[in-house]
């Protein structure tokens, strides 16, 4: 009879440790997906733009540069001074001559850099971008969501599964209604 | 996931009470661990004293010996126990601080609806 009883609970024990594992199986290969997601959208953040996004990228900063140069360096009428009253520029700075004068041929050295750039690199347009993120965004708040019914449900069974720091705040206040 | 969803109070007050829990635990085993250091300092002290004191018999020599012996084996398992009570002090500090970053996190999500 004791041996019965005995065997009784070895079982319901051996159940319950079952269900325990299972619980945190699960909420870790969410949270292995989870971390898998973030890692995804980190990459395309961080993807390069179109070539051409580049190329305006360098074209605008060169002619910035450009710009700055010409009300830094003196103007060109200094040099047409008669002989008396020409004085050479105490010093000019180099790299606003160099803008200055040679802004055109950077750009097109630059725009010539980038196209080598993009025989390896993949760009991405905004649109794209957007478009992933949003996709990766929906995959991750659902499984945030999976995470959290689990951590939920082991709690009401006694389990303790502790959340993430950086669990999603939709999920860990989401009305249990909302869950999945 | 096309369901609305829809935020509870609740919730926010349950990750605070995680919170509560976890510090209470934190500073429990911060306890424990400083208990057992102490123990295990005041069980030195001891045996350096037994050991700085000359035997004047044999009999004094067998004592001394003996509780030498006693008190090292005791300090030893001091020792293990202090050593698992510091990881434990380690993890539930971890525990406290993920918890309590979570419900900061969640406040202010909170803060932000309504």
């Amino acid at each position: 009879m004791i041996g019965d009883f005995r065997k009784s609970i070895a079982n319901v024990l051996s159940r319950t440790r079952a269900a325990s594992d299972s619980l945190r199986d699960g909420v870790e290969d969410l949270r292995s997906k989870i971390a898998d997601l973030s890692a995804r959208r980190d990459e395309i953040k961080a993807q390069a733009p179109l070539r051409d996004v580049a190329v305006a990228r360098a074209t605008e900063f060169i002619n910035n540069q450009k710009s700055l140069s010409e009300t830094r360096s003196p103007g060109i009428s200094r040099f047409l001074d008669g002989p008396t009253a020409y004085r050479p520029p105490e010093m000019l700075d180099r790299h606003d001559m160099l803008f200055r004068y040679l802004a055109p041929a950077l750009v097109e050295a630059m725009t010539a850099e980038i196209d080598r750039q993009y025989e390896t690199t993949a760009g991405i347009s905004e649109e794209e971008r957007e478009r992933k993120l949003q996709e990766i965004d929906r995959e991750l708040l659902d499984a945030e969501l999976c995470e959290e019914s689990i951590i939920r449900a082991s709690e009401e069974s006694g389990f303790t599964i502790f959340r993430r720091a950086d669990a999603d705040p939709r999920a860990v206040l989401a009305h249990a209604d909302s869950l999945p | 996931m096309a369901k609305k969803l829809v935020f509870h109070p609740s919730r926010l007050e349950h990750i605070g009470n995680i919170k509560d829990a976890t510090l209470g635990a934190s500073q429990k085993a911060v306890k424990d661990a400083a208990d057992l250091s102490k123990e295990v300092k005041d069980l030195t002290i001891q045996i350096t004293d037994i050991t700085t004191v000359e035997p004047r018999d044999s009999f004094e020599a067998i004592s001394k010996r003996d509780s030498l012996t006693r008190l090292t084996k005791r300090r030893e398992e001091l020792r293990e126990k202090l050593a698992a009570a510091v990881a434990v002090r380690e993890a539930s500090q971890e525990r406290f601080n993920a918890a309590s970053t979570l419900f900061d996190r969640c406040e202010k999500f909170w803060s932000a609806q309504v």
